[in-house]
């Protein structure tokens, strides 16, 4: 026996020590490498001309944030469209760890269409997941986001987040004199214009149930909180107060809105009860106190101060009004977005004059410094809580840009027409 | 050894929970050959986990494993992977 | 039966029951619909626009901009006129934050002309924060010009 072999067997047994006489290695690390997947072009049994390619809407997905490498067509060795079609081992020898194959085809309904698909695990030989999504041919790019979502899910083991929603705002350019309520894909695809004003719009926010936007509008000459409905355009201005009525962002419930009134002289947090059509005052200081937003677990709301000379953020119980502050490091603190999970928090941070997107632990209040522009603000966070997109500028244009939370993959949002700013993502839904 | 095998086919899924443990049993045969492995506490995600097992699979036997019988018995006929990511 | 085949049917036996998964989705074409402000406020009936400038991140005013005030308060009153002072911050800072820090600025100004004798009731203010630049580009000459406020009479 080898030397050196023994030396090494000896070593893990006293390295790793069990409570019983059975021996635990320990494995760190592994590689973070980005998995292998190849999507074939689907079989297209309709018989009209095909124009949106579901296999490249899902590649697109796939690869917008760095976690899946998607093997081109042009170098597949086959091109299934049924599981007996299947060959692993080609697959294994092209490096990819799962396979998606699938076919699309009317149904009995009138313009719906079916598209099957099947997820294989190459590595262990197996069927993961077998789906078929249904809707008009008018949505084949939606379907394909919703077959991204499944493979991200089944996957990553986390939710997929490609058929969710940016809201954003678009302010005026040559082409359009006024300022646009936008929403869109979160790859830029299909934006549309919910609310086109000649005065500023600001500060977007989804509802809950996706149904509806919060949103300050100045087309009163003032600041006020408006609701809007997604689906008929129908709005509502929330019971307006003299002086600021500003920042909304919605209960958990959906039932309530947190929001920025100066009514008293100066910037508080009051809560809009929306069956009451009441306003409710939160916070009560005479400095600044703003851009409430509300936990996850609906207990604490997260704002805003200059309370203690510079702007840092805070945290109040919403029933028993305890103030509590969260951030130490830095004179510039503020515009904060709880992560879904309630356990950390995205803010603007200065440092050195230059604006950052940042986050911090709120256990053990640790701050990381994610981008590294300089005028970045209104960051948001994606629902799965892996991405924050936010708004930053190129040269003197507002673009849009992300980053994963981990800070390895950035991009810039792409496909967007005009200057955007003011990202807010929506939530999942189904 | 072992360790290193595994790692260097070890996946994981990018953007995921740095807390993550997955706690697998593999069984050997002298050969080094993996007889079966299955997990005995899992991460408490699906994705993670499998990803432990994949690698696993890959390694299919452990290269270099030649030891005595008596050492073989004791500590390598049945043992436990632990998976974290850092 | 080889070692792989029985290591695959060990595999099967944990993973299979529980992991191979079958769903059906649904999408709809159900698109959003627009709207649009209609009469919105505009500046019609201004019949003066004074400026009053800020330095960064400040609502207080210097010796200049107080004297400016006293004789714009002199003339509103002469001319029993109404006055509209709009708040307005560079681009740098939260956007929700800069419109609490130009509603500051607004009533600095407001508090002088009622102290120069124009009656609070005359007198409305608005803050537009960062969203009114009068200079676009990220640098000092511009943001000096935004940093602002507007006193409108009519």
């Amino acid at each position: 026996m080898n030397f050196k072999k023994l030396f090494l067997i000896t070593y893990l047994i006293i390295f790793f020590p069990s409570v019983s006489s059975q021996l635990r290695i320990e494995i760190k690390g592994g590689v973070e490498e980005s998995i292998s997947i190849a999507v074939v072009p689907m079989q297209w049994n309709l018989e009209i001309p095909q124009e949106i390619f579901i296999h490249e809407v899902i590649k697109s997905d796939l690869e917008s944030f760095g976690e899946f490498n998607v093997l081109p067509p042009r170098n597949m060795l086959s091109l299934p469209t049924t599981k007996e079609e299947v060959f692993y081992k080609d697959w294994r020898l092209l490096g990819s760890d799962y396979l998606v194959i699938g076919n699309i085809e009317f149904t009995e309904i009138d313009q719906e269409i079916r598209v099957s698909y099947t997820i294989f695990d190459v590595v262990k030989e197996r069927v993961i997941h077998r789906g078929s999504v249904l809707g008009p041919l008018s949505t084949l790019r939606k379907m394909g986001h919703k077959i991204s979502d499944k493979i991200y899910a089944r996957i990553q083991g986390i939710p997929g987040i490609f058929s969710t929603k940016i809201a954003y705002i678009d302010k005026p350019s040559k082409s359009d004199p006024n300022y646009n309520l936008m929403i869109s894909d979160i790859d830029g695809n299909d934006s549309l214009s919910l609310f086109s004003s000649p005065q500023p719009l600001m500060s977007p926010s989804w509802s809950p149930d996706m149904q509806s936007i919060s949103y300050v509008s100045f087309e009163e000459g003032t600041s006020r909180i408006f609701i809007q409905k997604l689906s008929n355009a129908e709005r509502r201005g929330l019971k307006l107060e003299k002086g600021i009525n500003s920042s909304p962002n919605w209960a958990p419930d959906g039932k309530k809105i947190s929001a920025v009134l100066s009514k008293s002289g100066n910037p508080d947090i009051f809560i809009y009860d929306l069956e009451l059509s009441t306003w409710l005052q939160v916070t009560n200081h005479f400095g600044i106190d703003t851009e409430p937003d509300w936990s996850p677990n609906s207990r604490n709301i997260l704002f805003t101060s200059n309370r203690s000379g510079s702007p840092q953020l805070y945290e109040v119980n919403t029933r028993t009004k305890r103030i509590k502050r969260l951030t130490f490091e830095g004179t510039y603190n503020a515009r904060g977005r709880y992560l879904p999970n309630g356990k950390g928090i995205i803010f603007v941070h200065r440092q050195n004059g230059v604006f950052h997107i940042a986050t911090q632990n709120l256990r053990t209040g640790k701050i990381r410094i994610l981008t590294d522009t300089r005028l970045d603000e209104s960051p948001t966070v994606s629902p799965n809580g892996n991405v924050v997109l936010y708004a930053t500028k190129d040269g003197d244009k507002d673009i849009l840009a992300g980053i994963t939370l981990d800070g390895k993959t950035k991009f810039v949002m792409p496909s967007l027409k005009g200057e955007a700013r003011e990202p807010s993502w929506s939530p999942l839904i189904d | 050894m072992i360790q290193r095998q595994v790692r260097e086919n070890w996946k994981r899924p990018k953007n995921i929970n740095q807390s993550l443990k997955t706690e697998i049993q593999i069984n050997l045969v002298p050969t080094g050959e993996i007889l079966s492995a299955s997990v005995i506490k899992s991460s408490g995600n699906k994705a993670f986990d499998e990803s432990a097992m994949s690698a696993i699979l890959k390694v299919k036997s452990f290269e270099g494993l030649t030891m005595q019988m008596q050492l073989f018995d004791q500590h390598f006929r049945k043992f436990t992977l632990v998976f974290t990511p850092e | 039966m080889n070692i792989f085949q029985k290591f695959y049917l060990t595999f099967l036996v944990i993973f299979l029951a529980s992991c191979s998964s079958v769903s059906t989705d649904r999408t709809n074409d159900a698109t959003a619909i627009s709207a649009s402000a209609t009469g919105a406020y505009s500046d019609g009936g201004i019949t003066s626009n004074n400026v009053l400038y800020f330095a960064y991140d400040r609502s207080d005013i210097n010796s200049a901009g107080r004297a400016k005030i006293r004789n714009l308060a002199k003339m509103i009153k002469d001319n029993d006129l109404s006055v509209r002072v709009e708040g307005h911050c560079d681009e740098r800072g939260t956007r929700e934050y800069n419109l609490a820090l130009g509603e500051q600025r607004a009533k600095t100004v407001a508090e002088l002309l009622i102290i120069n004798g124009v009656p609070s009731s005359k007198i409305s203010t608005v803050s537009y924060g960062e969203e009114k630049p009068v200079a676009s580009g990220s640098n000092e000459n511009s943001w000096s010009k935004n940093r602002r406020a507007l006193v409108k009479t009519f």
